[in-house]
């Protein structure tokens, strides 16, 4: 590398102090509420899927960093917290083998492999998720109701709330949407969690507050245009409160690696997910939309970064 | 741009508010010195003046070792169109004019002067005749006077060459707004009257409008104080600017109070400014009235590696050994001694060089503040181009700059404009070395430039 020039001692001497592990730090304690929030809805076998997904990611991280004797990244915590979102987005029952190739996909085929951390286009979590929904499909869409007993399993086979309104089942109340009270992936169900989650990264400074309202916006937008009784019937908030969309709002369309880097292409970003979702969920073969909207939009990010460069400061137009 | 806009037009922007900074950082302000009166250092035993001038080989030297100088006399005058003289900041017997390495890490001519302890004035020191723009100009650069803030660039020679023209605002630059420096805002406390009564002159002289004093939110005292003596002059405002980093830098001072936009590697006099720092403007004024060119400073001593803060009095040149016997050394190992601030200083590597008219600040740092992190890699987090207060791509210039695409990163993403501020390096979460690889990529830039140019006339 052509490093040798760059003086390490000049200015500037002092730092603001918040290192990348202090920022991912701050996305795993955002996830908090969410994991807590599944535990108590799903017993051990949230915890179990939790633990496994994170453990691994963290693991495959070592194990990959310490064969090719590189420095060891396990610090900057940002393998805990690809294991953990995609620990977040899948069902309570998903056997734990298949947790732990998900994670040991997402972190060496999709981060590893493409350079590390910052390096990768897709998003690993959801990158993940999108191979264990095709290559197991049966053991991706198997849900649970949240259980009062110990031993009480009650399963729902295919028929999250989702597909059960598509072909139209019970569907869950208002409340318990919110409250997450109903079947559902680990992290999505329980709304109230993942606002708190949202709020501390907003405090925090981690995310832009805009870009999820963006993405839920235009979503909510087109959820409400193709309603089942034709235009402008869509029932908005059953769209929203359902399947992984305010998670996939706050922590997918917000990574920093796979999304643009300025707040202008990030608002592209987040209205072109927006609109792809919901078309995917009305008109797709998949019952949810949020994996293959987002994926697909990591695609463009180059090309907005690229595309979007401002003029400097007091300067109009390029002057080359 | 600024041709088309009329003066009519600019002092309708002047009367809005001061505008929200682009960019920029909050460091801890760490304004303890402000607080403290200005002692005089006791004499040094000899001092150190370097002979910087602004072109190579600007300034003629007046004296040879064995020379006798007293105190004011010019012991090196320019024979370029921009340099300033240097004048003999002690009296006493010149002991050397070797060429040295000065506090900035430039070779130039160093003066040693061995000090008789009677700081004997210059017999020929005069009050200058001033009556229009060119004798005002010519006194300005006799001072000696310089950016004293940091900068050292030649006061006189931002008045221009004709007064009146297209400069219609004048900034006296009050901010000071790196973390720990103070020497500005008790030149404030202490020299206010000289301060308006230099602004009073360039305004006169340099037949400008208006001017605005621009002072950072933290220094209340200054700003009550400048504000009741610029009553007087209708003139002559007093502007309160946000406390942010880098609010002093030159455009953006210009923007805060005028909203006037300065583009990378354009002069405020493009947008019809003229910024000059406080302390210059009373050093002119000191000139005009007494004819006694600038051979001292206030140097704020300060910094967690100090038992407390303080303000000297300072002849140019003192070795900063000197100053650091007087104020009683760093205290703990491998503290560090930084001259200018945290954000934009140098660290000082010979403690044997001289002051020179532009060191503002000894800043010592402890090893725990200053000890860098090892660089990881760009998370893409995007902070740093939010900091850029000159809405710069600093994670992409960087990777250009290590891949050796220097032209690249200028063409496409304005390397050239950066002002070097350090806001990206300072909130990088990755702690990469992101101003200091621009600082780099740019003298590649400009010694690649100089080969073109080279092998253009070698042909
Ligand atoms: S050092 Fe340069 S690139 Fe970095 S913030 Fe300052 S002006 Fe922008
Ligand atoms: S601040 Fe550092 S980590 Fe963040 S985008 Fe800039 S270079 Fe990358």
């Amino acid at each position: 590398m052509m490093t040798t020039g760059i003086a390490k001692t000049a200015s500037p001497q002092i730092h603001s102090g918040r290192s990348t592990t202090a920022v991912m730090r701050d996305v795993l304690i955002a996830l908090l509420p969410l994991a807590a929030a599944g535990c108590v809805l799903y017993g051990w076998r949230a915890l179990l899927v939790l633990v496994v997904s994170t453990g691994s990611a963290v693991l495959t991280e070592y194990i990959y960093e310490k064969l090719l004797h590189q420095t060891v990244t396990g610090a900057d915590l940002s393998a805990a917290v690809t294991g953990l979102l995609l620990g977040l987005s899948v069902t309570p029952l998903l056997p734990w083998w298949l947790a732990m190739l998900g994670s040991v996909f997402a972190v060496l085929l999709v981060k590893l492999l493409f350079g590390g951390i910052g390096r990768n286009f897709m998003n690993p979590a959801l990158a993940a998720r999108a191979f264990l929904l095709i290559s197991f499909p049966r053991q991706m869409i198997q849900f649970m109701n949240p259980q009062a007993g110990a031993e009480s399993l009650d399963l729902i086979s295919g028929a999250t709330p989702l597909p059960a309104a598509k072909w139209s089942g019970t569907v869950p109340s208002l409340l318990d949407s919110f409250l997450g009270n109903k079947a559902g992936s680990i992290g999505e169900v329980c709304i109230l969690a993942i606002i708190l989650g949202f709020a501390y990264l907003i405090v925090r400074r981690v995310i832009h507050w805009e870009v999820p309202l963006i993405y839920l916006a235009v979503f909510a937008l087109f959820a409400w245009f193709w309603g089942s009784d034709g235009w402008f019937t869509g029932n908005v908030l059953y769209q929203l409160l359902n399947g992984g969309v305010i998670f996939a709002a706050v922590f997918m369309v917000t990574d920093y690696t796979s999304t643009p880097m300025r707040r202008s292409g990030q608002w592209i970003f987040a209205a072109g997910a927006g609109f792809l979702t919901i078309l995917i969920r009305r008109f797709g073969a998949y019952p949810e939309g949020v994996t293959f909207a987002i994926l697909l939009m990591n695609l463009l990010t180059p090309l907005l970064d690229r595309a979007l460069v401002p003029a400097s400061f007091g300067r109009k137009k390029h002057a080359k | 741009m600024a041709k088309h806009i009329t003066s009519a037009t600019w002092s309708k922007r002047l009367s809005k508010a001061v505008r929200r900074p682009v960019g920029g950082v909050h460091p801890d302000d760490q304004k303890a010195a402000q607080a403290v009166a200005t002692e005089t250092l006791p004499l040094p035993a000899q001092v150190k003046l370097a002979v910087t001038s602004v072109t190579p080989a600007g300034c003629r030297l007046l004296v040879r070792p064995g020379d006798l100088v007293a105190v004011g006399q010019p012991v090196a005058s320019p024979v370029d169109l921009m340099s300033v003289p240097v004048h003999a900041s002690v009296s006493g017997r010149v002991l050397s004019v070797d060429e040295a390495t000065n506090l900035n890490g430039q070779r130039c001519p160093v003066v040693v002067i061995a000090s008789d302890g009677r700081q004997t004035q210059w017999e020929q020191l005069q009050v200058p005749a001033v009556t229009d723009f060119a004798s005002f100009r010519q006194a300005v650069r006799a001072s000696g006077v310089v950016g004293l803030g940091g900068a050292g660039f030649p006061a006189f020679f931002k008045l221009g060459s004709a007064p009146g023209q297209s400069i219609d605002l004048l900034v006296a630059n009050g901010s000071e707004c790196e973390p720990y420096s103070a020497s500005d805002a008790r030149d404030m406390l202490e020299n206010g009257a000289e301060i308006i009564a230099g602004i009073r002159a360039v305004l006169d002289y340099a037949q400008i409008g208006q001017a605005i004093i621009g002072i950072e939110g933290n220094k209340p005292d200054a700003i009550r104080h400048l504000s009741e003596l610029a009553a007087a002059d209708e003139r002559i405002r007093v502007r309160v600017l946000p406390r942010r980093y880098p609010q002093g830098g030159e455009k953006q001072l210009v923007y805060a109070v005028s909203g006037r936009r300065i583009a990378g590697g354009a002069l405020p006099s493009a947008a019809g400014a003229l910024v000059m720092n406080v302390s210059s403007l009373a050093a002119i004024a000191v000139y005009l009235k007494t004819g006694q060119p600038l051979t001292q400073r206030r140097i704020t001593v300060t910094g967690p590696a100090f038992d407390r803060p303080r303000n000297l009095m300072v002849p140019v040149g003192t070795p900063v050994s000197q100053i650091l016997t007087y104020v009683g050394g760093l205290h703990g190992a491998a503290a560090s001694l930084i001259q200018g601030g945290p954000m934009m200083g140098r660290l000082v590597e010979d403690y044997e060089a001289g002051t020179l008219k532009q060191t503002n600040l000894l800043l010592g740092l402890t090893a725990a503040q200053t000890q860098k992190q090892a660089e990881q890699a760009c998370i893409r987090c995007g902070l740093c181009a939010e900091v850029c207060p000159m809405s710069l791509q600093p994670s992409e210039m960087n990777q250009l700059v290590l891949l050796g695409r220097y032209q690249e990163a200028a063409d496409r993403y304005y390397m050239k404009d950066c002002i070097e501020c350090g806001c990206c390096s300072y909130i990088c979460p990755a702690y990469r070395l992101l101003t200091q690889s621009f600082v780099y990529g740019k003298q590649q830039l400009k010694l690649a430039q100089r080969q073109a140019t080279q092998g253009g006339q070698a042909q």
